[in-house]
């Protein structure tokens, strides 16, 4: 399986290494580097900068599926994907607190998209899994060893 | 959930069920647990309140309130603030109703100040409440972006901070759902129109400094904001049904101070002149400037963000002039 974890990563330790030793093509997408600062300074959501190139690179990728995790990430695979993207995963490594949520501009309205739209939502614990469930109103799966993700990838790609 | 049916006495916030705070809620879920957990921190005993979410059209998922808050939600078809909100207030037998929005955060000793506020011995009372930007979020109050700050008596009324009893609002038939909006009707200003003939009826009103909300600020973009100047068609009709509502206008005529400065501004450039157009000009773009820091890239921003916001201006001006024209009233 191709599987593009998407910059940020901010992903779970030995996530890639797991992957790698399971079998799957693992690749880091990262989206180009310069708006950033741009957008950080004005407030806007971090790495929002990166999504028009970090599409382009998932629509050329030819990826079998797109792990974020960031929100700014996963909307940008989301986007990817109704321009022939691969399927989204939208892990959150934190906990989807109030201060957290609206601390950047347009943060709260991107993640609640991206988690709406992703194939599948992860988070590592049950208390991020209830704010997750009652601020971006889905139901994530709580997955806490990187292992486990290939189920969650394998669950998206057969649908 | 507990709901005790008919009126009573108002001046007791301490037993049984006192006081109903609705909120009116379309596609706003996660601003709307926000505001539930607000609620949940209140200092006023949950048996003494109860929350009546009115949720108008929405999609997906809806929000979990959270545990151990009174809460009751109610579906209702329409999108329409006043509609909202009548089925709320109607669906209670709290004495007292507030009102606040699904995007404000009231603060935990809101309802006690508010109940305080109520307090006395007549029973056709309103109070608004003070509201301020989240300072949670305050730091991104600048540009396009848009809250709300009421620390004294606005004269318009807004529902993110208002109290009502009940016996008035019965009395008066709750929000006109003319103002409900539509795809050609007005937008927003039910608010303003009920506590207006409130007064008119002789109500008694009373601002209550201490009954915090914290309104949350909305970014927007450029089309958000030109598009956001439809709200504000209601200006002239309120003006026209009520002529004392123009002591809330800036100079009797303009609806907010910028307008003034940007019809100012506008008839500076149309003149041709140099002089006279920078003249014209200046107190616009320094009113403009005033909202950015006063650094190198505060003074760049501010300048690419002047042509929105004279188009924002402008949108609102071309708005409010349409509907004075149709209430043949001056408002601009």
């Amino acid at each position: 399986m191709r599987v593009a974890l998407l910059d940020p990563t901010d992903q779970p330790d030995g996530l890639a290494a797991a992957l790698a030793q399971a079998g799957d093509d693992v690749t880091v997408v990262s989206g180009h580097p310069l708006p950033r600062a741009f957008t950080d300074r004005r407030g806007y959501e971090e790495h929002l900068g990166t999504v028009p190139s970090m599409i382009a690179g998932l629509v050329r990728g030819g990826f079998d599926v797109a792990h974020a995790f960031h929100p700014a990430s996963a909307w940008g695979a989301v986007l990817a994907r109704r321009l022939g993207g691969p399927p989204v995963v939208f892990s959150l490594a934190r906990t989807p607190t109030r201060e957290w949520l609206v601390a950047r501009r347009y943060r709260l309205a991107i993640a609640v998209r991206a988690a709406a739209d992703a194939d599948a939502c992860s988070v590592q614990s049950d208390d991020a899994a209830q704010a997750f469930r009652r601020y971006l109103l889905c139901d994530p799966a709580v997955v806490v060893e990187p292992e486990s993700y290939r189920d969650l990838y394998r669950q998206i790609t057969r649908g | 959930m507990r709901i005790r049916t008919g009126a009573s006495d108002h001046n007791a916030c301490v037993s049984g069920l006192e006081i109903a705070v609705v909120i009116a809620t379309t596609r706003r879920e996660t601003r709307l647990a926000f505001a539930l957990d607000a609620l949940a921190e209140q200092t006023l005993p949950s048996a003494a309140f109860e929350v009546v979410v009115v949720r108008g059209r929405h999609d997906g998922m809806p929000t979990v309130p959270p545990k151990g808050l009174p809460v009751r939600v109610l579906e209702h078809a329409s999108a329409g603030p006043a509609t909202l909100r009548n089925v709320g207030w109607r669906s209670t037998g709290a004495p007292l109703v507030a009102f606040t929005d699904d995007d404000c955060r009231p603060r935990p000793d809101w309802l006690e100040r508010l109940c305080e506020a109520a307090r006395g011995d007549r029973e056709d009372v309103l109070v608004q409440g003070r509201t301020e930007p989240d300072p949670d979020e305050r730091h991104l109050l600048y540009g396009l972006a848009r809250s709300l700050r009421v620390t004294a008596p606005s004269g318009w009324y807004e529902t993110c901070n208002m109290l009502y009893t009940r016996a008035l609002v019965e009395r008066l038939g709750g929000f006109d759902e003319r103002f409900s909006g539509g795809t050609r009707g007005p937008q927003g200003g039910e608010d303003t129109d009920l506590a207006l003939r409130a007064l008119r009826a002789g109500a008694d009103f009373r601002f209550a400094d201490r009954a915090v909300v914290w309104h949350a600020v909305h970014p927007r973009h450029a089309w958000d904001a030109v598009r956001d100047a439809r709200r504000w068609s209601t200006i002239a009709s309120l003006v026209e049904r009520y002529p004392e509502q123009r002591d809330a206008l800036h100079r009797r005529i303009f609806w907010k101070p910028q307008h003034e400065r940007f019809l100012v501004a506008a008839g500076g450039l149309l003149s041709r002149r140099a002089g006279v157009a920078t003249a014209a000009a200046a107190p616009y773009v320094l009113d403009h400037a005033s909202r950015y820091d006063w650094t190198a890239r505060g003074v760049l921003r501010a300048a690419c963000d002047l042509p929105v916001r004279a188009a924002t201006d402008a949108a609102e001006v071309g708005v409010t002039l349409a509907a004075a024209a149709r209430s043949r009233v001056l408002v601009l």
